[in-house]
């Protein structure tokens, strides 16, 4: 089985540095998939090979990395962030104080010319601007140099090229003014060093922008218990979660925070459960009951064995989708990195056709200067930043907000799809309805009796995991009728269970069985009739191939899901309903939802097939189901949503799994697709917009008409502004608010 | 104008150099 590894990435500057990370982790033998987050600066590679050669062939690429291995590392994670933060400031601040008075005065004029002593005073400044160039800039000329030996370019690369040609240009005419017009004799000095420190503080500020959409993540681990109370020896002592070990004893007292996932073994205590299953009413809980890490005690004090530690709780699992899924990459990020990897030699070549092109068709003094400015800006304004941040970003905060909601987003490609359906397919019992199915009413024909047939009926059933054959079992408990010896006990799937009580076959199942097995059932019709109609599931019972009586099961709708289908239809969904029972009972549920189409009967091996006819038809699928007879329909659809209540870990079949088990999160999950979706289009807009502006600008295609020139100081803060825009764009998304009527 | 010609040819080539190294070779490397 592969395994994944989680890495942190550092020196990637830029969207082109994702594909020379992602292409050096991908050449190590083994490597199955390689999944690079630029917004999170982390790596994340399935498939089976060691940590040691991915940071081996990472270093060898020209970048660093460390690998990650669980929770613990958020908060050194947090610290290095925070160095790294205070470092960019001060390179920002030691650039600015060279460059400002530079500029400034420049401006006003109050600068010596390039004659004998003027020159020595720039000797100085030359000297000075080097400094800055070494101390606040030099990670951009390392990166570029890593970069081009790998046959790649990156941001670096332009930072690198165009402060560099602005500082040789100004020494040759410090050195040797003559060289050029006299019009022409200008140094770029200041614009070199104002350049470095826009560029520092704008990655300090992206930097800042960018922490805040981690607190998903950070809110999740605040949930996990620190430390554990267990019994060990009979004595209680208090230890670190990560040393309980499975099978222990664990002792939870009133306020605390349970540990791990297990299984109380005595007392008793109400629990709150809604940071997993957004339930508000604390849960009761008894002997046997499982108890899930991160909840809440409330009441009791009460002991429990530990089922799951460590990566297998509930909570670790969930936290570890939430990151995947938010390191994840949709189609569309993919295309915008193979962009981003061919950009910046493209823009190499741009700014060489730049210079060539003022060389050759301009004119007056000052051609060479404007040859060389405009080959600096075009350089300096065209780094794609924008453009690699623009996905990840919004991916990062969209799966983020949706964990808040308790929606859990599998990966981009599930988070950008949601948002395109056209149809989603409801499956009924546990979706619609709460999944509860209690006995509502019977009827008995010949000499049986109600309890008789509750008797048979339930002895038949307690073989079976149906849920509608669990509400028999109950019923029968609730009346303390004893059950009776099973043999040669069967289910036949999707239609009924059949057994031998008292040497006589006993047979439990839908209309279609007794059909099959020829029993004549025309004596229940008619009441069978009249209870479906009340969304009712009659279900026949033959005992000796004769029928004996039906057992009706009503399955409550939850509270909110006629709401919530109709902000469905609000939308513009179809909504579909797919359900094993018969037609009449599944008609009644749609009449009182409103829903418009009805599958019925359906085998829970054919559901996939349902799902794959509606795609057939042209249409984008969804399929909410409770994850388990459904899982192969959540596969089939484009984007599954599995209904779970948290501790059925449905987590595995479904693209998406909503823990607050009603279907409100399902137009929920949609709405954040959409509003995330809309986000990165917005976030690439821009920084398509901002190039193709920007670029043309540069190269000074509006001095021959209007004059206007692009300062290189300026594309440096555009340069700065549009990673910016597009972060504080992403962070926008933190303010959604799905559900308008809860 | 030699000098016009001189720079005309070494920017073709550093384009042609960009093209190599950032593609050509690059691909030849796998």
């Amino acid at each position: 089985m592969s395994t994944a590894t989680r890495l942190s990435i550092s020196g990637m500057s830029c969207a082109g540095c994702v594909a020379s990370v992602e292409q050096a982790i991908v050449s190590v033998d083994g490597v199955l998939i390689a999944n690079v987050n630029f917004a999170e600066h982390t790596a994340t590679v399935e498939g089976e090979v060691s940590a040691e050669k991915l940071v081996d062939a990472i270093r060898a690429a020209g970048y660093d990395a460390a690998q990650l291995t669980g929770a613990e590392d958020e908060s050194e994670k947090e610290a290095a962030e925070m160095a790294h933060y205070r470092r960019l400031l001060k390179k920002a601040a030691f650039s600015g104080i060279v460059g400002a008075p530079l500029f400034i005065f420049g401006m006003a004029g109050m600068l010596p010319g390039f004659d004998a002593s003027g020159r020595l005073f720039w000797l100085g400044i030359g000297l000075l601007t080097i400094m800055v160039l070494v101390y606040s800039g030099g990670h951009f000329f390392t990166g570029a140099w890593k970069s081009a030996k790998n046959h790649n370019a990156n941001m670096d690369t332009l930072i690198a090229l165009g402060t560099g040609t602005a500082w040789l240009y100004s020494m040759v005419i410090v050195a040797n003014p003559a060289l050029v017009p006299a019009m022409a004799q200008h140094a770029y000095f200041e614009a070199a060093a104002i350049i470095i420190a826009l560029i520092n503080l704008g990655s300090a500020l992206e930097m800042r922008a960018r922490g805040k959409t981690s607190e998903a993540i950070k809110r999740l681990i605040g949930l996990q218990a620190k430390t554990a109370r267990v019994i060990r020896d009979g004595v209680e002592q208090d230890i670190a979660i990560e040393e309980v070990g499975l099978d222990e004893t664990l002792r939870v007292r009133p306020g605390e925070r349970i540990a791990v996932d297990g299984i109380i073994i005595d007392g008793h205590s109400s629990i709150d459960e809604s940071m997993i299953s957004g339930e508000p009413i604390p849960v009761q809980k008894a002997v046997g009951d499982e108890v899930i890490a991160g909840t809440i005690n409330k009441m009791g004090s009460f002991l429990f064995q530990a089922k799951r530690i460590g990566k297998d709780t509930v909570l670790s699992q969930i936290i570890e989708m939430v990151r995947t899924a938010q390191s994840s990459k949709p189609a569309i990020g993919r295309l915008v990195d193979k962009v981003a990897g061919v950009f910046v030699p493209s823009v190499l070549i741009v700014s060489v056709l730049t210079f060539l092109a003022w060389i050759n068709f301009g004119t007056g003094d000052q051609v060479t200067t404007l040859a060389i400015v405009t080959t600096m800006t075009v350089l300096i304004i065209a780094c794609p930043c924008a453009l690699g941040l623009a996905t990840p970003i919004s991916i990062m905060v969209g799966v983020g907000k949706a964990a808040e909601f308790g929606i859990l987003i599998r990966n981009g490609d599930a988070l950008q799809l949601a948002g395109k359906l056209d149809t989603v397919i409801l499956d009924k019992t546990g979706t619609i309805t709460e999944g509860r199915p209690s006995v509502a009413s019977m009827v008995v024909l010949d000499n049986w009796s109600e309890d008789q047939l509750l008797q048979w009926s339930a002895s038949l059933e307690q073989g079976s995991e149906h849920p509608l054959a669990e509400s028999i079992v109950i019923a029968a408990k609730d009346k303390n009728i004893s059950l009776l010896k099973v043999a040669q006990f069967s289910a036949i799937a999707g239609h009924g269970v059949e057994a031998i009580i008292e040497d006589k076959p006993i047979l439990i199942g839908n209309r279609k069985l007794m059909h099959d097995r020829n029993i004549d059932i025309s004596a229940l019709e008619d009441a069978a009739h009249a209870l479906t109609l009340q969304a009712q599931t009659p279900m026949f019972v033959a005992v000796d191939d004769k029928a004996a009586g039906l057992i009706s099961v009503a399955d409550a709708i939850k509270p909110d899901s006629m709401d919530a289908i109709q902000r469905m239809h609000d939308i513009g969904l179809k909504v579909v309903l797919l359900t094993g029972d018969n037609q009449e009972t599944a008609n009644a549920v749609a009449r009182q939802v409103g829903i418009d189409e009805v599958i019925a009967e359906v085998l829970p091996q054919d559901k996939a097939d349902k799902v794959a006819s509606l795609q057939a038809r042209g249409e984008r699928v969804g399929m909410v189901g409770d994850g388990i007879n459904d899982a192969p329909a959540l596969a089939r659809a484009d984007v599954g949503f599995a209904i779970g209540s948290g501790t059925d870990v449905a987590i595995e079949s479904a693209d998406i799994t909503l823990m607050r088990g009603s279907l409100n999160s399902v137009v929920d999950a949609i709405a954040i697709s959409k509003a995330t979706v809309r986000n990165i289009k917005q976030n690439l807009f821009g920084a398509f917009i901002y190039n193709s502006f920007g670029i043309p600008l540069a190269a000074g295609v509006l001095y021959p008409l209007m004059g206007i020139l692009l300062n290189p100081m300026i594309a440096g803060a555009a340069m700065a502004m549009s990673s910016l825009t597009v972060v504080s764009n992403a962070n926008r998304l933190r303010l959604f608010k799905p559900t308008e009527n809860k | 104008m030699m000098q016009t010609l001189i720079i005309n040819l070494a920017g073709v080539a550093l384009i042609a150099f960009i093209v190599w190294w950032f593609w050509v070779f690059k691909s030849d490397k796998g």
